[in-house]
């Protein structure tokens, strides 16, 4: 189908006379691998071009108006991600495969800056969405992309050939707001017969040489590869099963990190080195790493190399395989103190393990929860000395707010359950908003939604309610925090009702558009002339060949205060 | 019967971890555990032991209708302790690690093709650490050792094959490895187990080297002399001497018949040696006769008593000997060696109940009495102290059937294993006895029997005991204080192996089952001995191979 359109709007088109570009001969091509064809992200939307080869990105100057400026990305997309501020957009493309001519393009790397409307220095500034940098890759990229969370580096993996390796890694590292030149640097990690399943990147931890350095975790099919992104040479490799005698692989499925660092701590109580845990599958053991300094060689004056300090291996017994781990502050003897914890969805219990003692106390549930989110940060009243942590289960018709402590040696729970209406297997955080005004910050809420579930709630960790808001009829409802933290938009694939979710008053607002919605987005615009923030809510229509757009004040939407875009993927085509 | 086991054998570390009573042969004397397993405790090596597969060597008569009492037996497979650190062999892997109990600092290294059993070796300096590994399936040992830090090269000896014990001498010169026919289930006549593996460890010249001799059939123990001048191993021929004085030459010189029927009474007597090496008793079952074998001569010297000799226990300093007889109720004391000639050096007195078996201590001051043939709740505290206490005899009720009992080192207190009485709802129970102190045993149920013990060398101011329940899953450790008798429990994970103490670090263990190695160290509070109102803390340690897995940055 043509890049042709029956639906026009005011200053789209432009033809020159007589140079008729080739893009609209280009035919179109509907998304349907690498990801979704639209990303919205805090200041603008994406909508993917691959015809075109090419991100049109719209952004909005304030009141209903759109504007749209198209990327060039590589040839082929293959998969393309935001991070997790959803600022930065990157896209990898496979380039001309195969390459025949010497100008046919190279598989590559986009990074590109989402723009919009920004707070800088308590002021509202526009950026225009821009690409940030581009690298060639010597070959095709594989579908999948390994961000950092903190922003500064991205893992990309190639494959593809006669031939592939599966252990080498691209390391791309990213600059601050582009003022560098970003770096790719190849790795291929050690193996003993494996290869990468998961990467992911921790803090800056303090190691017992004295240095911080932050880790990426590379898990393969039997090991965790620890290594320094700063120094690629830093690599520590962790076999965590040496088959013997038909003994399965113990293969890693979740690790958790903790720093072990906490303000009431003594420094002359002795220092205190990161810890790991290692969740396997189908196993009952969790491995513990902790980090102690090496031998004192070098105090003899014998030179070192490497790293100067020791991995040291401890084996948890949890006694059943658990559905979830992560680090908890409890309460010992009025301290906090360290414990990993380990859901076990089949004994309805959580098993507590001292890292130092290797000691595990068990502490009944009375359901199977299998997930745990702390949520400490989140709740009005924290604990001293301990966390809070949120229990959902996805056989399970109730939440829990589980605030550990202990007493003595032995560990006692707070648990305080919830019924609901249905069973939780997606929890969605809404943004703290640190510039909202006093009481209209709702970071202390979250969405809870279960797989087919024609409802979803909205849990407030504060009063401990939850609220279940009634999808009737659309179990398969999309639900999307707005990045101001004020609300949730809800809608469902090819159908024109949208809804917003006011989080102030957990009021709805059902809004019917004129075209089956494929998505909507919430962005931000420049402040009124009232200097409160502003918010416009951006619902895609996708049909066929066509995109368009309904454009609607985010914070009060009102069908009779709308505009409609159409052939967007037209803008800038001339 | 039973000598003292031979405290080398646990050089620098943990000492003073004593036998235990088991059942073996009659099964009325059989303790209540696990089915189909008895433990016994120590830290030099003591698994469980297979209930009626000892038949001929185990300790006392039959007098009357009851059966046997009961003996133990040791093997090597669990860790053993050397100074301040845990050796542990992991037979799949082929490797042995070495734990640092104050650290927790695990090394590996490569030992051979099955490694299973270990044996300590005394060192010089107390930082340096030595073991010898025997590797079951590649038939021969590692000698390894810790100096300075770091694992030296290790050492292979070939031995013979189907070695399955180790006897270190008493400074550590010497290891012998045999073969202990008791630990084999299906045996045929032609099942010998004759040969010996004499390994030199520190010769005065030349590098360790190792030879081979052959013993009479079927050796049962294997021991030195004090001076280490001879190798004495008792077997059914009787008792084989080898010279050690040419070290590069060990040399048979005799195989001295320890009673006149020779092999044809062989499975009705218990033999022992005493700890000089100079003679050979033998108790014969159904008999009231010691016989007194002088090693250097053959000479056979019978000393008769007034009954039936039901237990014969030697203690470690080689002066004392007692014995008791169930069947009349009495026990003589034998001053040795003059009590071989002289009557006038055996000492009896009448008990007041019926008594088969003793637990010496190791400086023969005390002996407690008691008896597993039967359930019976009562022990006897028999004082052999040179005064005017001397044969006194005062009784405990433990208000619990008595399996075994083990004295201190420092003969302050006794443990007694105890089987539930009728009507607790308890799975097993024991006991601290005080031996010279006027107070009251301390009774304590488990809620799994309790299976070994380990108590601390002189003065012996900790004591522990595990428990063990497969069925329930039931695994445990009791930490005792002496002389507060505080008692407190920590739970374990996995089934317990061995247990021990580390007294110059102040800590205990318990070695686990666990494919991966699991041990346990507990911290002892200070002021403990004297009742600390602290608890004992906990260190699990899993996974001693997984630290040999972790890959540094080349060059590291």
């Amino acid at each position: 189908m043509r890049h042709g359109t029956f639906l026009f709007c005011a200053g789209v088109l432009a033809l020159g006379c007589g140079d008729r570009s080739s893009a609209w001969d280009a035919d179109y091509e509907s998304v349907s691998a690498g990801g979704p064809p639209t990303q919205g992200l805090s200041g603008s939307v994406a909508v993917r071009d691959d015809a075109l080869d090419r991100l049109v990105m719209i952004t909005s100057p304030g009141g209903r108006d759109l504007t749209t400026k198209a990327l060039p990305v590589g040839k082929g997309i293959v998969y393309w991600q935001t991070d997790a501020k959803r600022e930065r957009l990157f896209v990898l493309s496979e380039g001309v495969q195969p390459r025949r001519e010497r100008d046919d393009e190279k598989p590559s790397l986009t990074v590109i800056d989402g723009g919009g409307w920004r707070e800088v220095d308590g002021r509202a500034e526009f950026h225009e969405p821009s690409i940030l940098a581009r690298y060639e890759l010597d070959d095709p990229p594989n579908p999948v992309l390994y961000l950092d969370p903190e922003g500064e580096y991205a893992v990309v993996t190639v494959g593809g050939g006669v031939v592939e390796n599966p252990n080498e890694l691209l390391l791309v590292n990213l600059p601050e707001d582009g003022d560098d030149e970003p770096t790719i640097e190849a790795k291929t990690i050690r193996s003993f017969g494996s290869s990468p399943q998961a990467i992911s990147f921790t803090k800056r931890l303090r190691f017992p040489d004295g240095i911080g350095r932050r880790m990426m975790i590379v898990q393969t099919e039997q090991e965790v590869a620890l290594i320094d992104p700063e120094n690629l040479d830093t690599e520590i490799t962790v076999r965590l099963s040496e088959p013997l005698n038909g003994v399965n692989m113990s293969s890693p499925v979740e690790v958790a990190v903790h720093d072990n660092q906490r303000s009431q701590f003594d420094p002359d109580d002795g220092e205190r080195f990161p810890i790991i845990a290692i969740r396997l599958r189908n196993r009952s053991t969790v491995p513990l790493l902790s980090f102690e300094a090496a031998p004192s060689e070098a105090e003899a004056g014998v030179e070192t190399t490497g790293v100067d300090f020791l991995v040291t291996v401890n084996i948890a017994e949890v006694g059943s395989v658990p559905s979830d781990i992560d680090f908890f502050w409890t309460e010992v003897d009025a301290a906090p103190a360290l414990r990993l914890a380990a859901l076990l969805p089949n004994r309805s219990e959580v098993a507590l393990v001292n890292p130092d003692a290797n000691y595990t106390d068990y502490v009944a549930l009375g359901a199977a929860y299998d997930h745990m989110t702390r949520v400490t940060d989140d709740v009005a009243v924290q604990p001293l000395n301990s966390d809070v942590a949120l229990l959902t289960g996805q056989s399970v018709y109730s939440v829990a707010f589980w605030e550990l402590g202990s007493t003595g040696t032995r560990s006692y729970r707070s648990l305080e359950t919830h019924s609901i209406g249905i069973p939780i297997n997606q929890i969605i955080p809404i943004t703290q908003d640190a510039s909202a005004p006093d009481g209209e910050d709702y970071g202390h809420l979250k969405l809870l939604r279960g797989v087919t579930a024609s409802e979803f709630y909205v849990l407030d960790l504060n009063q401990r309610q939850s609220a279940p808001m009634l999808t009737t009829g659309t179990s398969g409802a999309n639900i999307t925090p707005a990045p101001d933290g004020q609300r949730a938009w809800v809608s469902v694939a090819n159908e024109e009702e949208i809804a917003s979710v006011r989080f102030s008053d957990l009021h709805p607002t059902t809004l019917v558009l004129e075209r089956p919605v494929a998505a909507v987005y919430d962005i931000a615009q420049p402040e009124t002339t009232h200097g409160s923030p502003s918010r416009v809510a951006i619902a895609l229509h996708i049909e066929g060949a066509s995109l368009g757009a309904t454009v609607l004040d985010a914070r009060a939407p009102d069908t009779a205060d709308t505009r409609f875009y159409g052939g967007i993927l037209l803008g800038g085509i001339r | 019967m039973r000598r003292r086991t031979s405290l080398a054998m646990s050089a620098g570390g943990v000492i003073g971890a004593l036998l235990l009573g088991v059942g073996c042969g009659g099964s009325d004397s059989e303790a209540s555990g696990p089915p189909g397993i008895l433990y016994t405790g120590g830290t030099s090596g003591f698994l469980p032991v297979g209930t009626g597969g000892r038949a001929g060597t185990a300790g006392g008569g039959t007098g009357g209708t009851l059966p046997p009492e009961a003996e133990l037996e040791g093997s090597f497979e669990a860790p053993i302790v050397t100074g301040k650190y845990l050796w542990s062999a992991n037979p799949q892997s082929g490797r042995v690690a070495l734990v640092d109990a104050e650290t927790l600092r695990v090394t590996t290294v490569e030992s051979g093709f099955g490694p299973r059993y270990l044996a300590a070796i005394p060192t010089a300096d107390p930082e340096d650490a030595a073991t010898i590994v025997l590797n079951e399936l590649g038939e021969d040992a590692t000698l390894l050792t810790l100096v300075d830090g770091v694992i030296a090269e290790p050492v292979r000896f070939s031995t013979h094959a189907q070695a399955n014990s180790l006897a270190v001498s008493p400074s550590g010169r010497w290891v012998v490895a045999w073969s202990d026919w008791r630990e084999f289930n299906h045996l045929d006549p032609t099942d010998s187990f004759q040969d010996l593996t004499l390994i030199l460890v520190t010769p005065s010249s030349g590098d360790p080297c190792a030879t081979r001799r052959v013993a009479g059939y079927r050796p049962s123990s294997v021991t030195f002399d004090a001076d280490e001048q001879n190798l004495l191993v008792v077997s059914e021929h009787g008792v084989t001497v080898i010279d050690l004085t040419d070290e590069a030459n060990p040399e048979v010189r005799a195989l001295v018949e320890v009673a006149a029927g020779g092999l044809a009474d062989a499975a009705a007597r218990d033999v022992v040696v005493t700890p000089d090496g100079s003679h050979a008793i033998v108790r014969h079952d159904d008999s009231n006769v010691l016989g007194f074998v002088d090693l250097a001569t053959a000479v056979i010297t019978d000393v008769t008593l007034d009954g039936r000799v039901t237990d014969l226990d030697v203690a470690d300093e080689g002066a004392t000997a007692v014995a008791v007889m169930r069947g009349i109720g009495q026990v003589a004391v034998l001053d040795l060696p003059e009590a071989i000639t002289d009557p006038e050096h055996i000492h009896t007195t009448s008990l007041p109940r019926s008594f088969g078996s003793v637990s010496l201590a190791p400086d023969a001051s005390v002996g407690v009495l008691y008896t597993n043939a039967e359930p019976t709740t009562v022990v006897a505290k028999l004082s052999l102290s040179d005064d005017e206490t001397f044969l006194d005899v005062e009784t405990e009720d433990l208000r619990a059937p008595v399996r075994a009992v083990l004295v201190a080192p420092d003969a302050e207190h006794a443990v007694a294993l105890l089987d539930p009485p009728s009507g607790s709802v308890k799975a097993g129970a024991f006991s601290i006895i005080p031996t010279f102190a006027p107070r009251g045993p301390k009774i304590v149920g488990t809620d799994a029997p309790a299976m070994a013990v380990a108590i601390a060398p002189a003065p012996s101011t900790e004591a522990l005991v595990t428990t063990r329940d497969d069925v329930t899953r039931t695994y445990g450790v009791h930490v005792i204080a002496l002389p507060s008798l505080q008692e407190d429990y920590l739970p374990l994970v996995s089934p317990p192996l061995a247990v021990g103490l580390i007294p110059e670090l102040g800590k205990g263990f318990v070695a686990q089952e666990h494919p991966e190695g699991r041990i346990t160290f507990i911290d002892f509070p200070t002021n403990l001995p004297s009742g600390s109102a602290a608890t004992p803390t906990a260190r699990t340690l899993t996974g001693f191979e997984l630290a040999a897995r972790v890959t540094y940055p080349a060059d590291n």
